[in-house]
């Protein structure tokens, strides 16, 4: 992590939208793969999200399309997930040892951190990331088509 | 009724099904069908009138009373290579009996469909880890242990070994990581009134061990 990734500013609300591929989805479960961070080089030294605006569900799912399609040209056939940001940092960090933190990354555009490089934090982090973007995960198409949202994975 | 010389078979006739209680000839033991039982060949066998014509013509074998000593040996055999890609995933397939070929070769496809994907990202980023074949052989020792429960596969970049996620059911989660060491760590994330976290690490010396896994899952 380079300085610079430490001194970006931290978001602690909001909704980070997360673009879902469509192989992370299998039998209308959301892999834990969705969350991972690719090795490589350069290695990935962040999850990348979107904040995302809006007053109702699909305004929020609308901007986070705007957001994601701008970067991700066939994204309609994967799915888009909304993250509330309190609630991550809620049910992952305790007061005695954070996991995970949100940075901006060129706004919209942000980053989730991981804060722990113990395999088996991550692994609990992932599951409890899985969870909460399960409960808000449409199909990028239906958001685009400006019809009924589709739950991605009541559609699998 | 007729039973089967092959070890580990039985033939079930459809009435059966859906009589636990039963007391069938199993491997020439006498062998009560439990409920229990029922449920875990149910993904096999099903319980529609159609599928109940093709019970009758199959030698059932029940597809997760393994010998895991047994298997255990056979994994420890394996020759994990992926030089040659992973196309052929009979090296596991092989070794099972026709019942447990159907039921496992989805997830066995799975399993394989995990390693080509990781392969394709790793095409790209050249730098990324190589497959862990300790993981992968560790894997394939959870394979009978986890066969009924919807595994889902993937490998994890960072240290390229699998993780693998189990269906548990609606507002729960349950992730494994299988390390190439011995390590298993595992956490299970669900939801009552808040998001609530059993995680723990798992260490198996011997591949044997490994059976042991199953008290986990029995845990959730």
């Amino acid at each position: 992590m380079t300085e610079m990734d430490i001194t970006c500013a931290e978001i602690t609300d909001g909704d980070a939208s997360r673009y879902i591929k469509p192989a992370w989805v299998e039998s209308g479960v959301l892999s834990t793969a969705a969350f991972d961070l690719r090795d490589g080089e350069p290695p990935e030294i962040y999850v990348s999200h979107f904040l995302a605006e809006g007053l109702t569900p699909f305004e929020k799912f609308s901007d986070a399309y705007s957001s994601i399609s701008a970067r991700i040209k066939k994204c309609n056939r994967g799915g888009i997930a909304l993250l509330d940001i309190a609630e991550v940092l809620d049910a992952i960090n305790d007061d005695s040892n954070a996991l995970v933190a949100f940075r901006e990354a060129g706004l919209p555009h942000c980053g989730l951190y991981y804060l722990s490089e113990m395999p088996q934090d991550r692994l609990e982090v992932k599951a409890v990331l899985c969870l909460i973007a399960s409960k808000r995960l449409v199909v990028a198409g239906s958001i685009r088509a400006g019809e009924a949202i589709t739950d991605m994975l009541q559609s699998e | 009724m007729t039973t089967k010389q092959n070890k580990n078979y039985v033939v079930i006739m459809p009435e059966q099904l859906n009589n636990p209680g039963k007391v069938v000839r199993f491997n020439s033991d006498e062998r009560q069908i439990s409920a229990q039982w029922l449920r875990r060949i149910s993904p096999l066998v099903g319980y529609s009138s159609s599928i109940y014509r093709e019970v009758e013509d199959y030698a059932l074998e029940d597809p997760f009373d393994v010998d895991f000593a047994a298997w255990a040996n056979y994994v420890r055999d394996i020759a994990v290579d992926f030089e040659g890609g992973v196309a052929d995933s009979t090296f596991v397939l092989e070794h099972l009996g026709q019942a447990r070929r159907r039921l496992w070769a989805p997830i066995v496809d799975r399993f394989c469909a995990a390693i080509r994907e990781y392969q394709e990202f790793k095409a790209e980023r050249p730098d990324a880890s190589d497959v862990s074949q300790d993981s992968v052989r560790r894997l394939l020792l959870l394979i009978p242990i986890i066969a009924n429960r919807s595994p889902r596969f993937h490998v994890d970049s960072t240290d390229g070994c699998f993780s693998v996620d189990v269906g548990v059911g609606n507002d729960r989660v349950m992730s494994v990581h299988v390390g190439g060491s011995g390590h298993v760590n595992f956490s299970y994330v669900g939801q009552k009134k808040r998001i609530y976290r059993l995680s723990g690490t798992a260490k198996f010396r011997d591949l044997e061990d490994y059976e042991e896994f199953n008290r986990v899952l029995r845990m959730l």
